[in-house]
C-alpha cells in the first residue's frame, strides 16, 4: 500500500476526530445560557417527504437591521461608528467623502458576538417602538384595530432582541451576566454608509454617518436530535393568529424547546415539550 | 510515456508505413517487413495484456463511452448517496448518524483500493473514487449540521486534501479538479479570515481568487509530474478557469476591484485585460503544446469579445445586424487562426 491512501484514510477519521472532539468541548462544563423558548422564537416549518430532519429556524428582533424598513434614519442607534472601530473595521474613510459610497458598499462582513436578551427591558422597548408604527402597518388588514395589533405584537413575535455586539464573547458575558435571560452567538456584521438626506418638506438636512448592522447569526438553523426531534414531527407549522373577517384570535405556541449555548457559542436542543398549555 | 500514448504511436506508426509503402516512397524487404509487424503486434498484445490499453480505434471509442458512463454513473452516485441521507438519516440516533457519515467515505475508500487493485483501467476505481470524495464533503457539511456548528474554511482545506490524496494514489483526475477547486476556495477564504472578514463573502473582492487560480496554473512548472503525466494540465484547466472567470466578473462589476480607478476605468481595464490574457494564454500554449490552455484561452477570448460586442452594439444596433456582424467576426477569427496555423506550419 503507497504513502498516499493510509493519509487520505488519516485526513478522513482526524477530521471527524476533530470535530467532535470540537462538539464534546462545547457541550462540556457549565453552558454558557440556557433558555426555554417557544414556537415564537424557534420556528418550525413541518417535516417534508424528502428531508427527515427535524430543524428550527431561530427568530429574534434584529435592533441593528442592514435595510430598516420605514423612513430613513436621523443617525446611528446603539450601533454607531465607535462600536464598528472597536468591532476593527477600517472606517478611514470619512462618511461625507464622495469616495464612501465604493468604499464602504465593499466593505467585507466581520465575524462578531451578539448578545440577545430575552423578554426584557429591550424587549418592551422594542414593542414600545413599534407601537406608532402599526397604525399604518400594511402587514394587517385594514380591520383590525390598534388594540388588537397591539396584542398580536406582545403575543406573537419573538421576545429575543439583539442588545449589544462585540469581538470577545467573554466581556459581553461579564457585560450580560444573567445566562438565563441573556444569549451569546455567533453572528455577522457590517459597516452601512447612511448618504447624507437634503432638507425637505417633512424632514430637516441630515449629513452622512456609518452605523452598524447585524446581518445574519453565523448559526440559524437548530437541528433537533433524535429523540427529541418524534415530539415535533407530528407539529404543523406555527400560525401565530388568525382573523376570520371580524375578529383576531391569537393561537398559542405549540412547543417549547429548551436552547443550551455552549463554551464554543454554538446552540444545541435538549428538551421538547408539546401541547403544555401554559405556553406563551 | 504513458502505455496508452506508446500504443497510439505504434498504431499510427503502422498506418503510416502502410501509405509510405503504397506511394513507394519506402519499401521493405519482406523479412523486415514481417520482423517488423511480428514485433508491433507483440508489444501491443503486452501492452493490451499489461496495462489494458485500446490497440484499435473501435476500442478506443468504447473506452471514451466508458469514461462517461463512469464520470456520470459517480455523479448520479453522489446524489443517490445524499437524498437516502436526507431521506432517513433524521430517524436515526445521533451516535448512528456519526457511525454512518463517517463509515460511508471511509468504506468507499476502501473500495477504491479493492478496486484498484483488480482492474488496469481504473472505470471503477475513478466512479468510487468520486463517490467517496463527495461522501466525505456529505460527511463533514452534515455534522455540521446536526451539531449545529458554524461553517469554517477549514473544511475546504481538509477536502481539497483528501482530494489530493485520493487523486494521486489512484490517478484519477476528476478526483484531482474536485480537490483542487476545494484547495482554491481555502486559499482564498482564508486571506479573508486573516483581515478578520467572513470567509464566504470573497466576492466582494474577487481578485485573490483570479491570483490563487493563476498561482495554481503554475504549479505544474515547479512540481514535475514524471508519473501523472495527466496531471498538469488538470492544474492549468482548474486554475485558468478561475482566472478568467473572476476576470470576467470584474469586467462587469468594476466596484468589487482593489484597484483604485473609477469603476468603469476599473470595468474597462478587465475587458481589455480579458481579451489581451486570453489571447497570451492561446500563444503559450501553442508554444508549450498545452492543448486545454489553448482551447480555454480560445474560448475566453471569444465570451470577452463577445460581451464587448454586445456593450457596444447591442442597444443601437438592429438584432439582424449585430448577428450578422457577429457572423462575419467569427468568419475573421477563422482567418486569422488559419494565417496563424500556416505560419506555424512555414515555422515547422
Amino acid at each position: 500500500m503507497k504513502p498516499l491512501l493510509p493519509a487520505a484514510v488519516a485526513i478522513l477519521v482526524i477530521s471527524n476526530a476533530f470535530v467532535l472532539a470540537h462538539v464534546a468541548m462545547n457541550r462540556s462544563g457549565e453552558p454558557d445560557s440556557e433558555i426555554e423558548l417557544t414556537a415564537r422564537e424557534l420556528n418550525y416549518f413541518g417535516g417534508r417527504s424528502d428531508d427527515s430532519s427535524v430543524v428550527l429556524m431561530l427568530r429574534w428582533e434584529n435592533t441593528a437591521p442592514e435595510y430598516p424598513p420605514g423612513l430613513p434614519m436621523d443617525g446611528p442607534d446603539w450601533f454607531d461608528q465607535k462600536k464598528l472601530e472597536a468591532l476593527g473595521f477600517d472606517l478611514s474613510v470619512p462618511a461625507s467623502s464622495p469616495r464612501g459610497e465604493r468604499f464602504y458598499g465593499n466593505l467585507r462582513s466581520r465575524e462578531a458576538f451578539v448578545a440577545l436578551e430575552f423578554e426584557g427591558p429591550a424587549w418592551e422597548k422594542w414593542l414600545a417602538a413599534r407601537e406608532p408604527k402599526l397604525e399604518s402597518e400594511t402587514s394587517y388588514a385594514p380591520k383590525v384595530t390598534l388594540q388588537e395589533r397591539l396584542e398580536i405584537e406582545r403575543e406573537t413575535t419573538p421576545r429575543l432582541v439583539a442588545v449589544d455586539v462585540g469581538l470577545d464573547a467573554a466581556a459581553l458575558r461579564q457585560k450580560y451576566p444573567d445566562r438565563k435571560r441573556v444569549m451569546i452567538l455567533e453572528c455577522l456584521v457590517r459597516a452601512m454608509l447612511e448618504m447624507n438626506r437634503p432638507a425637505s418638506a417633512v424632514a430637516p438636512a441630515r449629513a452622512a454617518f456609518l452605523r452598524g448592522a447585524i446581518t445574519r447569526l453565523a448559526i440559524e438553523t437548530i437541528n433537533v436530535p433524535e429523540p427529541l426531534s418524534g415530539k415535533l414531527r407530528e407539529q404543523s407549522s406555527y400560525v401565530p393568529w388568525t382573523y376570520d373577517g371580524n375578529q383576531v384570535k391569537i393561537q398559542q405556541p405549540t412547543f417549547a424547546a429548551t436552547l443550551r449555548v455552549g463554551s464554543k457559542y454554538e446552540p444545541w436542543v435538549t428538551d421538547v415539550k408539546v401541547d403544555v398549555k401554559s405556553l406563551r | 510515456m504513458r502505455p496508452q500514448e506508446r500504443a497510439d504511436r505504434l498504431r499510427m506508426f503502422q498506418s503510416e508505413l502502410a501509405d509510405l509503402e503504397r506511394e513507394g516512397v519506402l519499401e521493405l524487404t519482406p523479412e523486415q517487413r514481417t520482423r517488423l509487424d511480428t514485433h508491433i503486434e507483440r508489444t501491443l498484445a503486452e501492452l493490451a495484456s499489461q496495462f489494458d490499453v485500446d490497440t484499435t480505434e473501435s476500442q478506443r471509442q468504447i473506452s471514451l463511452g466508458m469514461k462517461i458512463a463512469s464520470a456520470l454513473g459517480g455523479i448520479a452516485l453522489c446524489a443517490a448517496v445524499a437524498l437516502f441521507l436526507a431521506r432517513y438519516m433524521g430517524y436515526w440516533p445521533t451516535p448512528i448518524q456519526v457511525a454512518v457519515l463517517v463509515a460511508i467515505p471511509l468504506v468507499l475508500t476502501i473500495a477504491a483500493e479493492f478496486a484498484a487493485r483488480r482492474e488496469k483501467t481504473l472505470y471503477y476505481t475513478a466512479l468510487i473514487g468520486i463517490v467517496a470524495f463527495a461522501a466525505f464533503v456529505a460527511n463533514l457539511s452534515m455534522l455540521g449540521s446536526i451539531f449545529n456548528l458554524a461553517p469554517t474554511p477549514n473544511a475546504l482545506a481538509v477536502w481539497g486534501l483528501f482530494g489530493l490524496a485520493l487523486a494521486y494514489h489512484f490517478g484519477l483526475r476528476l478526483v484531482l479538479a474536485a480537490g483542487l477547486v476545494s484547495m482554491l476556495g481555502w486559499i482564498t477564504a482564508t486571506t479573508n479570515t486573516w483581515r478578520g472578514w467572513w470567509w464566504v463573502e470573497f466576492e466582494r473582492r474577487p481578485e485573490e481568487l483570479m491570483l490563487a487560480g493563476l498561482l495554481l496554473a503554475a504549479i505544474p512548472l515547479f512540481i514535475r509530474h514524471a508519473k501523472r503525466t495527466d496531471f498538469p494540465a488538470v492544474y492549468r484547466l482548474v486554475g485558468m478557469i478561475a482566472f478568467f472567470v473572476t476576470m470576467l466578473f470584474l469586467s462587469a462589476e468594476g466596484q468589487r476591484s482593489y484597484l483604485p480607478l473609477q469603476d468603469k476605468a476599473v470595468e474597462h481595464f478587465y475587458q481589455m485585460f480579458g481579451v489581451v490574457a486570453a489571447a497570451v494564454s492561446v500563444w503559450i500554449g501553442i508554444r508549450q503544446s498545452w492543448t486545454g490552455v489553448v482551447n480555454i484561452g480560445t474560448a475566453f477570448f471569444t465570451i470577452f469579445l463577445f460581451f464587448r460586442l454586445i456593450d457596444w452594439w447591442w442597444d443601437w444596433m438592429p438584432k439582424y445586424l449585430f448577428f450578422l456582424l457577429i457572423g462575419l467576426v467569427a468568419i475573421g477569427l477563422v482567418a486569422v487562426f488559419k494565417r496563424l496555423r500556416g505560419r506555424m506550419r512555414l515555422a515547422a
